[in-house]
């Protein structure tokens, strides 16, 4: 099965999306993403999603739902996008 | 016959109602943690009838030490529906009302995706993920620093 790594760098945890992102990955990513933070205790997590071609709402509606779970669980979230930003923009 | 009857199922309910009584009393402690700390570990389902007590007994308390931090621990909560989440809102402000700053701990991953897909999220108020964290925050809030002590780091 498919995963995406998560990687620990100090405080923070580093999520680079490097593969397509399909539904059942971003929900296990958001599954192992939410108990990451618990267990490392987690400062600030980084979504680097400069490697996806798409963001459908789908997709779109995970990323904000996973920033807001990181934020409950009190951890900022930051998304790196810069090529996707027109297309995130369209989803809000 | 009857009458034995009747009155042995009301001693039973008398005791039930008498135990029920005094878990809602058990069930709701609220300790204090430092000066100006206090914390209630919540174990078990929310219900309007609990939180009312927890709400009581956390203000009486808040009064009592003069509290400026409260920490509501929901690590023994096991599920938050938007009822639940509500009720934990409601206490939250009411301790707001009284200067008190609330923290709320103890949210599990689980905890944290079923709220967010409820749509809840407790927007400007302080959430950490264990009560470690909770305590740290709050102890810094009212001028404490957790460290360690030099010689303990050599053993």
């Amino acid at each position: 099965m498919e995963r995406i790594p998560i990687l620990k760098l100090g405080n923070f945890l580093l999520v680079s999306i490097q593969v397509d992102m399909h539904d059942q990955l971003a929900l296990n990513l958001q599954d192992e993403l939410t108990a990451r933070i618990v267990q490392d205790n987690a400062k600030g997590v980084l979504i680097d999603i400069s490697a996806l071609e798409v963001v459908d709402s789908f997709i779109g509606r995970m990323l904000a739902n996973i920033a807001s779970m990181a934020r409950i669980l009190d951890a900022e979230t930051v998304g790196d996008r810069n090529l996707e930003q027109p297309r995130c923009e369209k989803h809000r | 016959m009857v009458v034995t009857t009747e009155t042995y199922i009301k001693s039973k309910e008398e005791i039930i109602r008498r135990q029920q009584e005094e878990m809602l009393e058990l069930s709701t402690p609220v300790v204090k943690i430092w000066e100006q700390i206090v914390a209630v570990p919540l174990i078990g389902t929310l219900d309007s009838a609990r939180t009312q007590t927890v709400m009581e007994n956390l203000l009486q308390e808040i009064v009592n030490v003069s509290a400026t931090v409260a920490i509501i621990d929901i690590t023994g909560v096991p599920t938050v529906d938007t009822l639940v989440a509500q009720h934990l809102i409601k206490t939250v402000s009411a301790a707001r009302l009284m200067g008190t700053e609330c923290i709320i701990s103890g949210i599990r991953p689980q905890i944290a995706q079923t709220m967010i897909h409820l749509g809840v999220s407790f927007q400007d108020i302080t959430t950490k993920a264990t009560l470690a964290e909770a305590i740290k925050y709050g102890l810094s809030r009212v001028g404490y620093r957790i460290s360690r002590i030099e010689s303990s780091k050599q053993q």
